[in-house]
């Protein structure tokens, strides 16, 4: 029976999952928090029609990224450049992204941050939240060729924007072992 | 093939999406390529670090949980209008009067109405096709709800996209979808709803027309032409249906 207490223990534990792309995505916390529970009432009032076969994941993504692109409008914003930590409701500061110790995340944002957004999402769902690719093309409503050839690029990109950084490491380890 | 074409099959190929015949093809180039195999562990590479940059833990996910039960409770929101109403009858019957009662504009009427948008809104997010009603479910539930057939509610010109269990404010409704070239209207009908609504309700950009105590509303947008046939046409389609 798709009951409130089922939706609880399909739904819920992807909040996380969810606010982590809203935050990325959107690049704020506060529109991140609204959007998820936009998504999260969106989906309630559709469970009682939920199959259990769908995958329960995949569809909250699918209602986020819809919300998203609505109360976005056709603006997408900079997460670098407008909000690369953000303060949440409670005040406290949280970075979208963490910093490693030799500052890799503002190399990996920044090459990040030079792809199109259509790009970015395709690498994110796939490589962050480990999604594939039919339920990838499913979220975003394109042909699976489509997240395919972006990925491709994606990549491409991503690793000539990061070459410099990859080096660096490699020369540090190189000195270690020395 | 080349590395050229090779390095193509690399992305699908580290994320287990090739055939088994690619896979193999890939597998077999990258063992005598040193070019394609450093390219893929730099995908790998990078791959690895961008995992390990998106899955910081994130703070605030038990208020954030906390927040959106209590979103989906039925208990806060019985409350808040139980509290609106009783706020609402205090100042009305101090200012107004009783027939403000009467008016189109109830608390009850606007939640509804905007429950409704919401569905229709819903509609086109719905990811899945598994959720909307194959024809042979489609006539069991209107079986349960006294309609024996399709009824044929469609403005003219329109055609049955698809239908439906939904629960606006935990009403249970069966939506029928129906779309022209252009636009689309959706048609609530339950047999458990018996509130009288009175006056067209328009709200962003949809109108809602109540075809009686039947529950059944049309939900269009306002540009409709036909909305006065189509409601005519529904009325006598759902008087003929309740007698």
């Amino acid at each position: 029976m798709r009951n409130r207490a089922s939706f609880e223990q399909e739904a819920l534990p992807h909040i996380e999952a969810l606010l982590r792309t809203a935050a990325r995505m959107s690049g704020d916390r506060t529109r991140a928090e609204d959007a998820v529970q936009e998504t999260y009432l969106r989906a309630w009032r559709s469970f009682r029609t939920y199959q259990p076969e769908t995958n329960c994941r995949a569809w909250l993504f699918r209602i986020l990224l819809n919300v998203l692109k609505k109360t976005a409008g056709k603006k997408r914003h900079d997460p670098l450049a407008e909000a690369e930590d953000v303060e949440t409701v409670s005040g406290k500061v949280i970075p979208l992204f963490p910093l490693s110790e030799n500052g890799d995340r503002h190399d990996l944002l920044a090459a990040m941050n030079h792809l199109a957004p259509e790009f970015r999402d395709v690498l994110w769902l796939v490589i962050v939240e480990g999604f594939a690719y039919k339920e990838t093309a499913q979220i975003l409503d394109i042909p699976i060729g489509t997240v395919m050839s972006r990925l491709f690029r994606a990549r491409r990109e991503l690793r000539r924007f990061l070459t410099p950084t990859i080096s660096r490491e490699r020369e540090r380890a190189s000195d270690h072992g020395m | 093939m080349e590395c050229k074409d090779m390095q193509k099959l690399l992305s699908p190929f580290i994320d287990n999406e090739l055939g088994a015949q690619d896979t193999f093809m890939v597998a077999e180039h990258i063992e005598t390529c040193p070019s394609c195999l450093r390219e893929m562990d730099a995908m790998r590479a990078i791959d690895e670090q961008l995992k390990q940059a998106g899955h910081t833990p994130i703070e605030g996910i038990e208020q954030m949980r906390d927040r959106i039960l209590d979103s989906i409770s039925p208990v806060p929101w019985i409350r808040r209008w139980r509290m609106a109403g009783i706020a609402a009858a205090v100042l009305f019957s101090i200012v107004v009067g009783r027939q403000i009662f009467s008016a189109s504009s109830d608390p009850e009427t606007t939640a509804f109405s905007e429950a409704l948008i919401a569905e229709v809104q819903l509609n086109s997010n719905q990811p899945f096709s598994l959720t909307w009603l194959d024809p042979r479910s489609l006539q069991d539930v209107l079986r349960q709800e006294g309609l024996e057939e399709l009824p044929n509610l469609a403005p003219a010109g329109f055609h049955l996209e698809g239908a439906r269990i939904c629960n606006p404010l935990s009403h249970l409704f069966l939506q029928l979808v129906y779309r022209n070239q252009n636009e689309e209207v959706s048609l609530f009908v339950s047999k458990r709803w018996n509130r009288p609504f009175s006056g067209i309700v328009k709200r962003d950009g949809f109108t809602i027309v109540p075809l009686g105590i039947r529950a059944v509303y049309l939900v269009t947008k306002e540009s409709l032409t036909n909305l006065v046939d189509t409601r005519q046409v529904a009325e006598e389609e759902i008087s003929a249906l309740s007698s």
